[in-house]
């Protein structure tokens, strides 16, 4: 092929590339554009006690965060008080359970029966038990984080754990490492997208679970929030902490999601 | 290397006494019993090559491992200069057939792998992982991840990590049995190079009867059921050996009595097989 055919192939290549990433960046912001215009229109004509227009929502959000009477940057701090360190314990006891069910045979036939019964009853049904026992304040809040995080990080970190084939195991045996290195350098890193997957599924569970908490005990966070507005048919209201909480559930799983892809590329 | 002379007083580099591996199948209330090796005896000197062929199922593979301390014998044992071993040690280091690369690492950080186990410090470990990358001729991948790389590169690589260790005596699984005919031939050739340079004991398990006669100072051919050492067949070519010696006719009629010999240890399993039955 000559250069200059060359060159002209390569332009093309790139001009196609290009203009697929333009089609779909119109194509999100028409529909966007559409679904704003819709909630508009459906929000105007409605009657204020069951919904309210887009314009109203993003005024009401501003009040939220410029006068403090509102109590939105309260309300979000209190929520993530609860959130991050309810999930960072999920996390750390997710993998050191996930890691001991997967190596250890005793372990794992132990705790595996818990372990499918937790995983599959809903976390929401614990929360009024639970509320008896533990009261209404954080504590009570970061245990129903914990229960509703932590069993699918177990479980994914079981399952890649118990994934990884004697092939990765026997060369790192045959060079001498101990239990520990065969931990940290093999079986930690081959397990780690399969960890990872089950960080995104606990974090998606986590949130949920935390604006029901307070939703239920409805005096703190953006559920609190959420349940005084709607108690009060202020429609405007309510939509900000969800769009918040939507907001926070994209950011926190585009970090997690890149995080993944970083570290998968490693895998292939 | 040894002379011949000396090889018989002396304490071989390898030896393996009688060894003996059952594996047992328990389903429900049935157990099955697999005498994967029934008393397998052989020495091996300073410096030899030594190939291991025999059909699939003879427990060739088992033996390799038994050697490298993966897996216990049921009865026997394996000494190195005369001590009997007791696990995976420094002086023994594998090369799989399946590679055994981590996905994870580079090719660098995969070399380095059994040093960083020992503790040796960061700059020793990266000079001696870069040397023996570059002896097996992938200088400039050092930075690549096994994805990136060929069969035969991969294979280069879980050679360099070996070499990488030091050890006396470096243990070959079915090495170049995932990579194509052509690449096989030149890594054959590389192998023999390195080796010639370097004076390590080879055990080369293979079920290629041309290249473990090609390769080794000795054949030795097992058979099956239970895996057991049917002849040791000496490879009196001269070293080095090159491309040139494969199409030798000296080659060729050791290549002939290893076939022969391989063959009568397979029709005798059979029989065996068809008296138990």
């Amino acid at each position: 092929m000559s250069s200059e055919a060359l060159e002209a192939a390569r332009t093309r290549a790139i001009a196609q590339a290009r203009n697929r990433r333009n089609s779909k960046t119109l194509a999100i912001f028409l529909t966007a554009v559409a679904f704003l215009l819709a909630w508009e229109i459906v929000g105007r004509l409605s009657h204020p006690m069951f919904m309210a227009p887009a314009s109203g929502v993003v005024a009401e959000f501003w009040r939220g965060i410029t006068d403090p009477r509102a109590r939105l940057w309260n309300g979000f701090l209190q929520t993530m008080s609860v959130l991050v360190p309810g999930f960072l314990i999920s996390c750390a006891l997710g993998i050191v359970i996930g890691v001991l069910m997967g190596r250890i045979n005793a372990v794992y036939r132990a705790l595996d029966p818990f372990v499918t019964v937790f995983y599959n009853t809903p976390r929401v049904a614990l929360v009024p038990i639970l509320m008896l026992w533990l009261g209404i304040d954080n504590t009570l809040k970061t245990v129903v984080v914990i229960l509703a995080a932590v069993f699918p990080i177990i479980v994914n970190t079981l399952t890649g754990v118990r994934d990884i084939s004697s092939s990765l195991t026997e060369p790192a045996r045959s060079m001498g490492a101990n239990e520990a290195q065969i931990l940290r350098l093999v079986i930690v890193p081959a397990a780690l997208p399969f960890i990872i997957a089950g960080l995104k599924l606990g974090l998606g569970r986590a949130l949920t679970t935390v604006v029901v908490a307070e939703y239920f005990s409805s005096i703190s966070g953006l559920g609190g929030l959420l349940q005084s507005a709607s108690t009060s048919y202020n429609m405007a209201r309510v939509f900000v902490p969800a769009a918040i909480l939507a907001l926070m559930g994209i950011l926190i799983d585009a970090l997690l999601g890149w995080i993944e892809r970083s570290a998968s590329r490693r895998y292939r | 290397m040894t002379p011949e002379t000396a090889a018989t007083t002396e304490v071989p580099k390898l030896r393996v006494e009688n060894i003996r591996k059952t594996f047992f199948r328990v389903e429900r209330d049935r157990v099955t019993a697999v005498e994967a090796l029934g008393g397998v005896s052989f020495t091996v000197r300073s410096g030899e090559f030594v190939s291991v062929i025999g059909p699939s199922g003879c427990g060739k593979s088992t033996l390799l491992r038994i050697i490298d301390g993966l897996v216990a014998a049921d009865e026997g044992g394996v000494f190195v200069d005369g001590k009997k071993l007791t696990g995976p040690g420094h002086d023994r280091a594998v090369v799989f057939q399946y590679f055994g690369l981590y996905p994870w690492r580079t090719v660098q950080k995969n070399v380095e792998f059994g040093l960083e186990l020992q503790g040796v410090p960061v700059a020793e470990r990266r000079e001696r992982a870069r040397r023996n990358i570059a002896l097996v001729g992938l200088s400039g991948f050092e930075n690549h991840y096994p994805h990136e790389l060929s069969g035969g590169m991969k294979q280069r690589v879980g050679f360099a990590r070996a070499l990488t260790m030091d050890p006396d005596i470096i243990l070959m699984d079915e090495p170049f049995s995932a990579v194509d005919e052509q690449t096989r031939e030149l890594l054959q050739e590389q192998l023999l190079d390195v080796w010639e340079k370097m004076g390590k004991t080879v055990v080369f398990i293979t079920h290629s009867i041309d290249e473990a006669v090609f390769l080794a100072d000795r054949v030795i051919v097992m058979g099956a059921r239970p895996g057991r050492i049917v002849e040791t067949v000496a490879v009196d070519l001269p070293r080095p050996r090159t491309s040139a010696h494969r199409a030798s006719p000296r080659l060729l009629e050791i290549r002939t009595h290893a076939w022969e010999t391989l063959r009568r240890g397979i029709i005798e399993a059979k029989a065996g097989l068809e008296g138990v039955g």
